[in-house]
């Protein structure tokens, strides 16, 4: 714990490449994470830029980040644990979409670190934030939105 | 003397002059001035249906949209002069966003609580720039005509 009462964030190398994970999306026609206009031919909406947007700072303060972060989730610890991603995301948020992106495209793109702090006991939470510049993370959104693919649909209706 | 091209619905004007009265809107309802207007209109109110969407709607503690940034997102979007309208959605810090996407490149607007602004913009085959209430060289019209090329291109 830092000085200021905030965690001391630790970048895990090991935490790079292939490694898939896991993020969830709002549905919501108001949340700016998915397209429900443009939908492709696997029945999945495009997603948008808003799908990598960092938290709020109220997160950050929450738990003790020093800085807004982006929440992901290890896919290999959440199958593990639910054997399946479409159950799993049932039993986290009802309704919610899931894209994958590796934790390489997060550093490369985003210039984000990565730590595995299974938040709140939440299986496999990853907490990523800007190792360098919060405005590298910010830039990457719409990358990371085009190299993320759909694990489990959202639910339109509750778009 | 050629005559200019009908922007209105030639069959439904007729028809509404065989029963005497004037031309009802309906009769214009090919017209592409009107379908923007009526487009915009949408825009225009789900930025507004903002103010729905309640706090923490990411599931990570984002505030709910506050107030007197959708009327500054609306003034903007309501002002807007192309054919080409923008999506909206809402910002993890409370704000508005306001973002047009053509795959290889894209515009971005996120205007913040406390009247701060940002723009991402990526041309076609270029980085992306970041600009934090500063002024665009340029500006947001090269932007949008940029992006406007990319889709045009797809």
């Amino acid at each position: 714990m830092a000085e200021d009462g905030l965690r001391v964030l630790r970048d895990d190398p090991s935490l790079d490449g292939d490694i898939p994970l896991l993020r969830q999306v709002n549905p919501k026609r108001a949340a700016p994470c998915v397209d429900w206009d443009s939908i492709s031919s696997g029945g999945f909406p495009k997603l948008r830029a808003g799908a990598f947007q960092r938290a709020s700072k109220q997160m950050a303060e929450r738990y003790g980040y020093p800085e807004r972060t982006l929440s992901v989730f290890v896919e290999d610890a959440v199958l593990a644990e639910y054997e399946t991603v479409a159950a799993w995301a049932q039993s986290a948020r009802p309704g919610w979409g899931v894209v994958r992106i590796t934790a390489g495209a997060l550093r490369q793109e985003g210039g984000y670190l990565l730590e595995r702090d299974d938040l709140n006991e939440w299986v496999g939470h990853t907490v990523a934030w800007p190792g360098v510049s919060g405005r590298k993370a910010d830039s990457a959104q719409h990358v990371l939105a085009v190299q993320a693919e759909w694990v489990v649909a959202p639910d339109p209706g509750r778009a | 003397m050629s005559s200019a091209p009908a922007l209105y619905d030639e069959d439904a004007v007729r028809h509404a002059a065989w029963r005497s009265d004037p031309p009802t809107p309906y009769a214009f309802a090919d017209d592409p001035l009107r379908q923007i207007h009526k487009d915009l209109i949408d825009v225009v109110a789900q930025i507004e249906s903002l103010a729905l969407l309640g706090a923490n709607w990411d599931g990570e503690f984002s505030p709910p949209v506050d107030g007197a940034t959708i009327e500054r997102a609306k003034w903007f979007t309501e002002n807007l002069a192309v054919p080409w309208l923008p999506l909206v959605g809402a910002t993890t810090v409370g704000g508005v966003r306001v973002e047009w996407d053509a795959h290889e490149a894209f515009l971005i607007i996120d205007f913040e609580p406390q009247g701060e602004t940002q723009v991402m913009f990526r041309p076609i085959d270029g980085d992306v720039q970041i600009w934090r209430n500063d002024e665009i060289p340029g500006g947001l019209e090269y932007c949008y005509a940029e992006v406007n090329r990319a889709r045009q291109r797809q």
